[in-house]
């Protein structure tokens, strides 16, 4: 699970990152909201984002959370803050924030309620159910239905899931366990997952290729790390 | 103190009072959990008394605050 913390003060960051991870959980961490919304707009939105509520000198914590529900109503979003003002907390939840946590928070209630608010989130609204359209790919999770310069791409149940997974957030790095575990519902070892996708990926990158063979597979897998649907516009890759 | 507080300063006092005490209350709860690695036993018995006491300061802190709202409510 991917967890976005923005948080201003660097000790309340610090320990909200470290706690996290101490749970298995994937953390990148933020001093603002605008550094946050910059690489929403070029990664997607995490599983769930911890946002505190004021910012000296810059956008609040609510305006981020309205954005990443207008990218993705799936993405479940914590409010903190420093002080328990009434007329704060009417309007955090007024805007569609999921939680609201008065600091200072213990580690057992931070991840308690984050994991209750991505079930919450989850169940109101499941994943995957709109068109995806990246660039030449087009996909229809409804139909399992799946399209690459605009030619019907034959795959199969796995190979889709993989698809429509690495396509949920461009760039961002699948770990192999990650993948298998939404492939198959189970959780096996990172090596042992890569081993057991080799085919259906190794299929997958051909069923794009042969469809389009000048341009490079955009499916970029690494050896030891995951797989991922490359970005075309990040310079930094 | 000539003026009474209005709420909006009430609220940004209480703020700023809060937020330094809460980040060393985190820090402090960040050593006990161990997540900075092992803590000796002295080490982690000054550490609870720091958090112990941060707290309190905290609580003194609400009980201001929240006197500060009471009175500017009364008037």
């Amino acid at each position: 699970m991917l967890i976005y913390v923005i948080e201003d003060d660097p000790q309340q960051r610090d320990f909200f990152t470290k706690t996290l991870q101490a749970e298995q959980l994937e953390v990148i961490a933020f001093k603002d909201t605008i550094a946050a919304h910059s690489y929403i707009m070029l990664h997607g939105v995490p599983d769930a984002a911890l946002i505190d509520f004021r910012f000296e000198g810059g956008p609040n914590g609510l305006s981020l959370a309205r954005q990443i529900h207008n990218i993705h109503p799936a993405a479940a979003v914590v409010m903190t803050s420093c002080y328990a003002d009434k007329d704060d907390i009417i309007e955090a939840f007024r805007s569609g924030i999921d939680d609201f946590l008065l600091k200072p928070v213990n580690a057992k209630t931070l991840i308690q309620h984050l994991g209750d608010t991505v079930i919450e989130r989850r169940t109101k609204h499941p994943l995957d159910t709109a068109e995806r359209q990246l660039g030449a790919l087009k996909l229809n999770p409804n139909t399992r239905q799946a399209w690459w310069h605009e030619q019907e791409l034959s795959l199969t149940k796995t190979q889709f899931t993989l698809l429509l997974q690495i396509t949920a957030r461009p760039g961002h790095m699948f770990n192999y366990a990650e993948l298998y575990a939404t492939c198959t519902g189970d959780h096996i070892d990172p090596a042992l997952a890569a081993k057991k996708l080799k085919t259906y990926i190794f299929h997958l990158k051909h069923r794009l290729l042969e469809n389009d063979p000048k341009t490079p597979c955009p499916i970029v897998s690494k050896r030891g790390e995951g797989l991922s649907w490359h970005l075309e516009d990040d310079k930094s890759k | 103190m000539s003026e009474p507080l209005d709420p909006r300063q009430i609220k940004q006092i209480g703020h700023e009072a809060r937020k330094p005490l809460i980040s060393l209350i985190s820090t402090a709860d960040l050593l006990l959990l161990g997540l900075e690695g092992e803590l000796s036993d002295q080490v982690r018995k000054n550490v609870e008394a720091m958090k112990q006491n941060a707290e309190q300061a905290l609580a003194g802190i609400e009980r201001l605050t929240d006197l500060l709202k009471s009175n500017d409510q009364s008037k």
